[in-house]
């Protein structure tokens, strides 16, 4: 292994690239197809086409319906989600300087599941959920971020230790809701909201959760020269030309936003921002220059694929959050056992 | 680039780490900085390279003083060589070299076709070239080393500071690290090197400076500075300073008689 070249081709990283688009298109118009109620090939082509030429519909009214208010939504926000996911997985990673970070690590999830309990036990509206979670979310990791600014030592070090703090309180926080909640019809939506689902979410929520995403995931790309250095420890990167704060707290902002928009509409949904990384760290290796693009990237063609799964496999859906634990979690050990490894 | 160190003084709180030290290191000349564990050594870096501010005195770089550089002015005018490590991450030789431009690409953007060719031409200059796809983390603990200088190298500063370069090396990479260390201050780099082995101080330095309880002990060229008394002032440890090779090289040769005598003392004393 000693000899083994961990350095990509950018020839290969292009194929690489190229096939991950094909994919996540082909999962795109596959995603269209699949569903309990089946909208052959033809018509999906008559459905789309016929938005931009005039063609007398040869396809049932509730088709279209299903195709653009439930679909539709559906598969965008799974892509949007997965890519999310991946890329404040990878960024975090980096930035901790440690590959078993995720994007839960400053306690976003923790934060956005009290705020949606919260909203749930209040009998709030779905939007408002989804609003209480994001809000939260981000709460949440202020809240991180100022005790770290005000805790002695290792700022890194001080970073993880109040994430963990802070979410295991907001967890608590979590479940006394859960003791006063109704069991009858609030204990049940808790719950299953705990699960992570991309089940119901509409067309606004595409509006709601893509712009944070948008303003999230575009420093993430950008910044991916300097996220490498920091890799190294703060005084290395310093001593380089690195402006250690400033990059660090973008790449922190930026991943919670992505994060608190994705959790705020699809629940809890965990591994995809651990073990999609290390999927494409074992694809393009360690250089975050290509190893974000291929997150971002096989993040949405993996949560696509899973979501597929979790709303065809069995008559009841599956929440999606149970089945990325279901494959992510073996996944993980398969990657980490697997010879030829790329670390 | 001319370093200027004023009348540096540092502390953590209680007692001072570093007292009054000044020195000069001069573009052409290789400094190494003699001094035992806990001596400050590490401090004065951390100093140099912007890391620490809190001190009082001042540290010029051709002129200018570093406290109104930004990091990334700084990174453009000093390089440090760290003691080569095990990142989290395993990054490609060739990328780690890369990352050293990151002081000239800066914010957003992503290295040009001359960040590129540096890469190249630091990878062939310390012999590396063959290493470029293999995993820094695969390699040799020398090999490792001169990766770093490397990237120091892409990161255009002229101003090298090396902390220990042959630490954990074996004999025969210690004679080539610093042969190479020596190579690069000819070609007119500023070079600042800390180092246990008072032997490549008197084999390869310009200059020393010797640093004992956060103050300066002597500073000056090896011939007139690095004397049987500022070993022992230094390390407690007896030597003789002999001549070989025909005068060309001196060599430090502990009396191990007396050391070892006095050790026995010590121990027996305990």
């Amino acid at each position: 292994m000693a000899n083994k070249t961990v350095q990509i081709q950018p020839g290969r990283y292009r194929m690489i690239i190229i096939g991950l688009l094909i994919a996540l298109a082909g999962l795109f118009v596959l995603s269209f197809l699949l569903g309990r109620y089946p909208i052959p090939p033809r018509e999906l082509c008559g459905i789309l086409l016929g938005k931009i030429f005039p063609i007398e519909p040869f396809w049932t009214e509730r088709m279209e319906i299903i195709l653009f208010n439930v679909r539709l939504p559906r598969i965008v926000l799974a892509a949007c989600v997965g890519c999310s996911l991946a890329a404040a997985g990878a960024a975090y990673q980096g930035v901790f300087q440690n590959p078993m970070a995720a994007p839960d690590i400053l306690g976003a999830t923790n934060g956005a599941a009290f705020g949606a309990a919260l909203a749930i036990l209040w009998g709030m509206s779905k939007r408002s959920i989804t609003w209480m979670g994001f809000v939260f979310s981000l709460i949440t990791v202020a809240l991180v971020l100022f005790v770290s600014y005000k805790a002695k030592g290792k700022r890194i070090l001080s970073l993880v230790l109040a994430g963990i703090m802070i979410g295991s309180l907001f967890s608590a926080g979590v479940s006394f809701i859960k003791l006063v909640a109704d069991p009858s019809d609030q204990l049940p939506a808790i719950t299953y909201w705990l699960m992570g689902s991309l089940a119901g979410v509409k067309l606004n929520d595409i509006l709601f959760a893509v712009i944070p995403m948008a303003i999230g995931l575009i420093p993430l790309y950008f910044l991916r020269h300097q996220l490498n250095v920091l890799t190294l420890g703060d005084d290395e990167a310093k001593t380089m030309g690195v402006n250690v704060k400033w990059v660090r707290g973008a790449v922190i902002v930026a991943s919670t936003l992505v994060t608190a928009a994705s959790v705020a509409v699809s629940g809890v949904i965990g591994w995809v921002g651990l073990v999609v990384p290390h999927l494409a760290r074992r694809l393009v290796g360690n250089n975050y220059r290509y190893l974000m693009p291929a997150s971002m990237l096989s993040g949405a063609v993996f949560l696509l694929l899973v979501d597929n799964v979790s709303r065809n496999l069995l008559a009841a859906e599956i929440p999606i959050g149970i089945l990325t634990a279901f494959v992510g979690a073996p996944f993980f050990i398969y990657l980490i056992t697997r010879e030829g490894e790329r670390y | 680039m001319t370093v200027e160190v004023k009348s540096l003084t540092f502390s953590y709180g209680q007692g001072n780490v570093l007292e009054d030290v000044s020195f000069t290191a001069r573009p052409g000349r290789l400094l190494a900085l003699l001094g035992p564990n806990g001596v400050g050594k590490s401090t004065l870096f951390r100093c140099i390279l912007g890391l620490a501010d809190h001190y009082s005195g001042d540290i010029f770089v051709e002129g200018e003083n570093i406290r109104s550089l930004t990091s990334r002015a700084l990174a453009q005018r000093i390089a440090y060589v760290p003691q080569y490590h095990y990142p989290s991450f395993n990054f490609s030789v060739y990328d780690m070299v890369l990352m050293g431009t990151v002081a000239w690409t800066g914010g957003f953007s992503a290295p040009k076709r001359r960040h590129l060719d540096l890469v190249d031409q630091a990878l062939q200059k310390l012999d590396i070239d063959h290493l470029r796809h293999r995993g820094y983390t695969h390699i040799s603990g020398g090999e490792r080393q001169l990766v770093l200088i490397a990237r120091a190298l892409v990161q255009e500063a002229k101003t090298l500071v090396m902390d220990e370069p042959t630490a954990n090396l074996d004999y025969g990479n210690q004679l080539k690290m610093m042969a190479q260390v020596k190579e690069l201050t000819r070609e007119g780099y500023t070079v600042i090197v800390s180092t246990h082995n008072p032997d490549h101080a008197l084999w390869f330095a310009d200059d020393i400076l010797a640093l004992s309880a956060g103050k300066v002990l002597a500073f000056g060229p090896p011939a007139q500075v690095l004397t049987s008394q500022l070993i022992s002032a230094l390390y407690g440890a007896e030597v003789h300073i002999a001549s070989v090779n025909q005068g060309k090289t001196c060599i430090c040769v502990p009396e191990l008689d007396k050391n070892i005598q006095e050790g026995e003392e010590k121990y027996e004393q305990m």
